[in-house]
């Protein structure tokens, strides 16, 4: 079976600085109803990996290699063919749901906004939809609350809206680039009970980026490791807490263990 | 609940004043048919009524040629504030549509737009109007729009530029963008809506700026020409009798400031309306 996502050989280096690498060779792949974490301190390039599978890298990035979404190539591909992908097939949720949203606009039009963007003409029906999205993904009294402005909620609430974005034109991959690590921990665990119940009940694929092995090891079957710009580790969950491989990765599994059992 | 820009406005006594003196200004033109006592071209007796001094009859007096003041000026509303308007509309539009051209498409179209900025913004606007009147002769009001509008977008345009650059850099614009929006979209939805409270701004003063251009344009002589009144060439009329009838130029004057005046207040309290959504937000 052909998977949803493959990466081959990735190259990430900053488009005038000689010599300054952001990734180097990195290659994966993530099948259909998959959910994979890539683990990474701050700076190893996570969030760079993330925006390259969207095609999304910032003019100042140059990516090379290949990266494949549902047999299409991502890095070569025409600005309008990205473009199409991106919010309808490929979502992404982003870390800081504040900035993340347009301070000046109802939270209820900037979820519809997404599938005005993708083609939806009829204004009425694709805030309906925005509506049912948000109260699917648990905004608690998701009818009032659409009139807001994105100030007047909480960051779980927030989180929440940019989730129903994200997902409203149910993609088949969902990135999620350190989805709950501006939040609390009880709203996080909230926030991973949704992205847990999405992907099993539609079979979507999940590719979740961040620094904290807890969370990724409550949603993701795989962990992949990224060390300064390299993928230093590619195994099953629970086989990479029990028998790292690298020494970065034994250092944070050795780290997450002292703080389960404080001594 | 923080109020947004307009919210703020509207609730703003200074700016309510000021809209308010706008709006009857605006409703004196259109209604200057039916408000005006007398005909403002017509010179019943040019010799026996010629400047009269006010009275009941003729409230701001009449002019050397026996015209009603208060009926010319109340028509010359209608020219000023037409030309002003229609003025204000093109630079704002024009200024709005090259600036953020300039941000978002960047490179050499933001480079020719920027150096065309610059270029202008260091010639002297009446002058130039100026040379070009005496170059095509005398205009019309139309003309006097396209002139007075095409060369007032220049500040337009460099704030529409730098609003839309330092957009560009948040988020939320990526966050769009990630979700499948097209640059033109975002520009529209997001951009535009951000951008509109400093742009109401800078319409605000280019109204403010144009009253009195197309006031001393006509007031020199190259502007609206006689008979069709305008408050320029109304104030041109009364200044050679300011020593023996100085009631000539009080009607004229009292309309380019008070309307002068109630936009630049409007423009502040909007200015400032911003600033305190920013300091909220």
């Amino acid at each position: 079976m052909t998977p949803l996502l493959s990466v081959e050989a990735l190259r990430v280096d900053v488009a005038r600085g000689a010599g300054v690498r952001i990734l180097e060779d990195v290659s994966f792949s993530l099948s259909s109803g998959e959910a994979v974490g890539v683990l990474g301190a701050s700076g190893s390039g996570k969030t760079t990996l993330a925006l390259a599978m969207l095609g999304l890298l910032p003019p100042t990035l140059v990516a090379r290699g290949s990266v494949h979404f549902e047999g299409h190539e991502v890095l070569s591909a025409s600005r309008g063919a990205r473009r199409a992908v991106r919010g309808r097939r490929c979502s992404i949720v982003f870390q800081e749901p504040l900035t993340a949203l347009n301070p000046r606009m109802r939270v209820v039009d900037q979820v519809a906004e997404v599938a005005l963007a993708h083609g939806e003409r009829d204004g009425r029906r694709a805030r309906d939809a925005a509506v049912q999205m948000m109260e699917r993904v648990g905004l608690a009294n998701a009818a009032a609350q659409a009139a807001r402005l994105p100030h007047e909620l909480s960051g779980g609430e927030r989180q929440r809206v940019l989730l129903a974005m994200a997902l409203l034109l149910e993609p088949a991959l969902l990135i999620a680039d350190e989805p709950t690590s501006a939040l609390d921990v009880t709203v996080q665990a909230q926030v991973l009970q949704v992205l847990r119940a999405q992907q099993r009940e539609r079979g979507m694929s999940l590719l979740m980026v961040s620094h904290d092995l807890g969370v990724l090891a409550v949603l993701c079957s795989r962990v992949l490791v990224l060390h300064e710009g390299r993928l230093v580790e590619d195994a099953p969950t629970r086989q990479l807490l029990e028998t790292p491989a690298h020494p970065f990765t034994r250092a944070i599994v050795a780290a997450v263990r002292r703080m389960e059992r404080p001594a | 609940m923080a109020a947004s820009t307009w919210h703020r406005l509207r609730h703003d006594g200074a700016a309510r004043g000021a809209a308010f003196v706008l709006g009857a200004v605006a409703a004196a033109a259109l209604l200057a048919p039916w408000l005006s006592p007398f005909d403002p071209t017509a010179q019943p007796d040019p010799v026996a009524l010629r400047l009269l001094s006010p009275s009941w009859a003729h409230l701001f007096g009449t002019d050397p040629f026996s015209r009603d003041v208060l009926s010319r000026v109340l028509h010359g509303a209608r020219v000023s504030l037409g030309v002003a308007a229609g003025a204000m509309l093109l630079s704002v539009t024009l200024g709005a549509a090259l600036g953020a051209l300039a941000a978002v498409v960047g490179g050499w179209v933001d480079a020719a737009i920027g150096g065309l900025v610059d270029v202008l913004i260091a010639m002297p606007r009446l002058l130039v109007v100026i040379a070009l009147v005496a170059t095509f002769g005398t205009l019309s009001p139309w003309w006097l729009v396209a002139l007075i509008g095409g060369s007032g977008w220049l500040t337009t345009a460099r704030i529409v530029r730098a609003e839309f650059r330092d957009h560009l850099q948040r988020e939320y614009v990526l966050a769009a963008r990630a979700l499948g929006a097209t640059r033109w979209r975002i520009v529209w939805r997001h951009l535009l809506p951000a951008v509109a409270p400093q742009v109401a701004v800078a319409a605000a003063l280019a109204f403010a700026a144009v009253i009195p251009l197309e006031a001393a344009l006509s007031f020199v002589g190259l502007g609206i020409q006689p008979p069709l009144p305008s408050w320029g060439n109304i104030l041109l009329d009364g200044t050679d009798y300011l020593t023996t009838a100085w009631w000539l130029v009080l009607a004229p004057v009292a309309a380019v400031s008070g309307t002068v005046g109630a936009a630049l207040v409007l423009a502040d309290r909007l200015r400032a309306a911003i600033a305190d959504e920013e300091r909220e937000a």
